[in-house]
């Protein structure tokens, strides 16, 4: 395995009182899978995801275990951290322009990657992104390479941070909604993208999506996360054709489909994470709750082959 | 019919004097009409008009030529907008930024029921907005709060029931769901389907989001670089779509199921620079049909089957 | 009907009381402000009176500040002055904010040639030298404390006029008010009830600087004349009337000169604090 997190827990003081922004969290990733973790806003997925490659803020509080390459993470210091990213592991954000120094050119920001973490020339460092930017279709890579961000388009300064991301060849990419801020049909270049780069890197991935559509599109794999946990994993056929958690199930038909169809609607809101509901913490919104949903946490089983759902009502079904 | 829009036209102008002139073309002569309790929906990526559409007909934002027909009456000829607005109402995309923060609910929602003089007491006001809020799903006990103590799509709701507070026969929705969760996105919807029923109110339904707009709207326009491409119900426009750009963006939408995979026929490019946008049919360069003719003439909006519209040379 | 008050604003009311500079100044400008209208009680003498006899006194235990050129208490004088500070200050502030508001609110809600000739004029004034302005002023209309009160008024005025203006631009742009016009809100409505309350944090904040400055200022003209004009106890005035005893009677302007010094530090640091409660994007 190339990424191993086991119980994970993330949280933060506020005013209000502690956040468990992530809640026991557990979950692996093979080279070269791609995993979509999707959730609704406070899900702890973009936590979950900064806590991979050390980026959270000073104030959070990290227990459990995180393992990548046979090194635990949570335990490493801030220059052990800074050599593996941005090299052995990396990361795309949503909105590309707070990741690019708008200062600098295009060419600076990738040849700078290169020089902190591989050395060598200026010449190698320039034809290595010059190649990059080739391999995400940016046409004339080289007037990109000279170019400030704020003279691309939201989809180009995108591409431009996914051949970054890529070029030192990782072993894992994190991609925190990277196609949310887009046009539906720019969203679906870079899916297309992204899908072709796939095939041609050795690299794992971790894509944090809101949209199921786009966990369909791009995971092997699809998690589901709920205030702060992982309620339902599975493979993407499993969990799109046989959703067990009621969750993800409510998900599923709350979403509206061009195909057309009713939708409807999961009751309530997503809850607060300083006071979650006790015991099973969709509780209050499922239709299938009983009193043992609201007292006893159900635990992630394993009910099928790879297939892992948190949900007393389910085990208790005998459905699998 | 309710709202008829004509030749409708909006060019920002900037520069000038020293700098370099430039016209920004966001609404560049549309046309359409929305019937006494229908939903249109106006479909467009950034950058199409779509939002200037929405503000334009209400006025909020002048238009630079074209006429407004509301209910027979011409709003842009009007003197004085005010008592219009008791007909038509907005809902924003986001509900926070669009309410005063120093407003308790009882006055976000009660003032356009003062203003309009519908009500002749402040207890007889309470007494509305706590209907008001007990129709749109939320207890009437919070009338004395402020939004930020709401969660998104409770103070969505509130939205709603601020725009319903005068009685309007007409509601601008602009991406009223683009900001919440995909749990509350579906209440939100149902709710406002529930409404229409229930009081006959049209929509101008505005998102970029396909299947949104699918659920919610009879008929639909989709927008391009300020032009209407095409037009059509939304039986047809998803069932047989004509113009490149309708069907580029259906192609474009993912939907969860278990064989799905990132879209293989895809639009090529990105939306253009309303400052300058491309001659002939705006679509042209990132179109698959498109040739010489389409890069010089601009194609017309015309009508190809019973209400059923497209602005292209090659259908 | 008693309202509770809102979680929001309980929150900001626990981040004041626990901001530190909050606190000290805090409790400076209350000492300072019951010290100016409690001055008749508390003061042990006349201020105004004196006995030739007791002139230049050292701090004793009849005077425990000792005693000016005239044989006044300068303990009372201290505390009496307080309450010209208070005066001059809160009055000169109090003006400079209305007029400012209205002025610097109506210019950037209207905009157009209104705005422009209102920033070019506010420009202008914010281009003298805060004295430079007050002592302009205080020249044509002469001394008196009325006159300090105009005048220190006058330069505060297109200090209230700009940031009015700056934060009702930025309210202005909030889509509230467009909301605002939708439901048919008139324009005199949207003033008030929108753009103001949106508005006033900055001021607020503002207003406790520029009373700190105020009263420094107002000193200052005292000190050169132009102010209040003896026998009324006033700092400035009384370490003017020290300059010739400098070094022989020191008392004489020490004490005046550290009120002055605290109550300026106490309004300084409750401005500062109350920047921090008031406006979180300065937080890091």
């Amino acid at each position: 395995m190339l990424l191993e997190v086991h119980d994970l827990r993330v949280s933060y003081h506020t005013d209000e009182g502690t956040v468990k922004a992530v809640d026991s969290v557990t979950l692996s990733l093979g080279r070269r899978e791609t995993l979509a973790i999707v959730g609704e806003s406070g899900s702890g997925k973009s936590t979950l995801a900064l806590s991979i490659i050390g980026l959270l803020p000073k104030t959070a509080r990290v227990d459990g275990s995180i393992r990548f390459l046979n090194k635990e993470l949570t335990s490493l210091r801030e220059e052990e951290f800074r050599r593996l990213r941005g090299d052995r592991i990396t990361i795309v954000f949503q909105e590309p322009m707070t990741a690019l120094n708008p200062v600098f050119t295009i060419g600076k920001f990738m040849r700078d990657i290169y020089l902190t973490h591989r050395g060598g020339t200026e010449k190698d460092a320039l034809s290595l992104a010059r190649e990059w930017l080739g391999k995400v279709k940016v046409p004339g890579p080289e007037k990109v390479l000279s170019s400030y961000p704020h003279e691309l388009s939201g989809g180009m300064r995108q591409r431009v941070l996914i051949a970054s991301s890529l070029m030192l060849e990782p072993d894992l990419v994190i991609m925190d909604e990277p196609t949310s801020a887009l046009d539906v049909s720019v969203q679906a270049q870079i899916l297309r993208l992204i899908a072709e780069l796939k095939s041609q890197v050795e690299a794992s991935f971790i894509f944090i999506t809101h949209n199921l559509g786009v966990a369909a599109a791009v995971g092997d794999r699809v998690a589901v996360m709920y205030a702060g946990k992982i309620v339902e994993m599975a493979s993407k056929e499993e969990i799109f054709s046989n959703p067990m958690h009621p969750y993800t199930q409510g998900l599923l038909r709350a979403v509206p489909k061009v195909s057309g169809g009713e939708v409807e609607p999961i009751p309530g809101s997503v809850p607060s994470l300083v006071n979650p509901p006790s015991g099973c913490r969709f509780h209050p919104r499922c239709p299938l709750a009983d009193e043992r949903c609201a007292e006893e946490e159900p635990a992630l089983m394993e009910v099928g082959s790879g297939h892992w759902v948190a949900c007393h009502r389910v085990s208790g079904s005998g459905r699998w | 019919m309710l709202l008829v829009v004509e030749d409708l036209v909006k060019h920002y102008i900037s520069g000038g004097f020293l700098r370099k002139k430039e016209v920004v073309r966001a609404v560049d002569g549309i046309s359409f009409s929305v019937n006494a309790g229908e939903t249109l929906g106006l479909v467009g990526e950034s950058g199409s008009g779509k939002t200037t559409v929405g503000k334009t007909v209400l006025r909020l934002i002048e238009p630079t030529s074209g006429r407004i027909l509301f209910d027979g009456r011409d709003v842009t000829a009007v003197k004085d907008i005010r008592p219009l607005r008791k007909e038509m109402q907005i809902v924003y995309q986001d509900p926070m930024s669009s309410m005063n923060p120093r407003m308790r609910i009882a006055d976000i929602v009660g003032r356009p029921l003062q203003i309009h003089g519908m009500v002749s007491s402040r207890r007889e006001r309470d007494e509305m907005v706590r209907r008001l809020l007990e129709r749109v799903g939320l207890s009437g006990d919070h009338l004395y709060r402020y939004p930020h103590e709401f969660s998104g799509g409770q103070r969505q709701r509130i939205a709603i029931a601020r725009a319903l507070a005068p009685e309007p026969k007409f509601i601008v929705l602009d991406e009223p769901t683009s900001a919440l969760d995909v749990s509350v996105q579906a209440q939100i919807l149902k709710l406002l389907k529930s409404l229409q029923e229930e009081r006959g109110i049209a929509y101008l339904f505005i998102s970029h989001d396909l299947a949104v707009v699918r659920n919610i709207s009879h008929r639909v326009a989709v927008m391009y670089a300020g032009k209407i491409v095409e037009m059509a119900s939304v039986e047809e426009i998803f069932g047989n779509p004509m113009h490149p750009y309708t069907k580029g963006l259906l192609a474009s939408v993912l939907e969860p199921s278990p064989n799905a995979k990132a879209p293989d026929e895809i639009l090529p490019g990105e939306p253009p620079d309303p400052r300058n946008p491309p001659s002939g049919c705006r679509f042209h360069p990132r179109c698959p049909l498109a040739d010489e003719r389409c890069a010089e003439e601009e194609p017309a909006l015309m009508e190809v089957g019973s209400g059923h519209w497209v602005a292209c040379h090659k259908v | 009907m008693l309202v509770e008050l809102d979680p929001s604003t309980k929150k900001t009311l626990r981040k004041a009381l626990r901001n530190r500079n909050i606190r000290v100044g805090g409790i400076i400008v209350a000492t300072f402000v019951l010290m100016g209208l409690l001055a008749p009680f508390i003061a042990p003498y006349d201020p105004t009176k004196g006995n030739l006899r007791d002139s230049l006194l050292p701090p004793c235990s009849k005077y425990p500040f000792g005693t000016d050129f005239a044989g006044r208490d300068i303990l009372s004088r201290v505390i009496w002055g307080a309450r010209t500070s208070l005066i001059v200050s809160t009055v000169s502030v109090f003006i400079a904010v209305i007029a400012g508001v209205l002025v610097g609110g109506l210019s950037a809600y209207v905009g157009g040639w209104i705005d422009e000739v209102v920033t070019r004029i506010v420009d202008v004034m914010l281009s003298f030298p805060d004295i430079l302005l007050a002592l302009f002023v205080a020249a044509i209309v002469g001394p008196g404390l009325e006159n300090v009160i105009v005048a220190v008024a006058l330069y505060n005025f297109p200090q209230f006029v700009r940031i009015m203006r700056g934060s009702a631009l930025q309210a202005k742009e909030m889509e509230f008010v467009e909301a605002a016009r939708a439901i048919g809100e008139s324009n005199a409505s949207i003033f008030a009830r929108y753009l103001l309350p949106n508005s006033l944090a900055p001021i607020v904040v503002h207003a406790t600087l520029r009373t700190a400055a105020s009263i420094l200022t107002a000193a200052g003209l005292s000190f050169l004349g132009l102010g209040v004009q003896p026998p009324i106890p006033e700092w400035g005035q009384m370490m003017s009337d020290a300059r010739t005893y400098l070094v022989t009677a020191p008392h004489v302007w020490i004490f005046p000169g550290i009120a002055l010094f605290i109550t300026v530090l106490g309004f300084n640091l409750l401005g500062d604090g109350l920047n921090d409660v008031l406006n979180p994007k300065m937080e890091v």
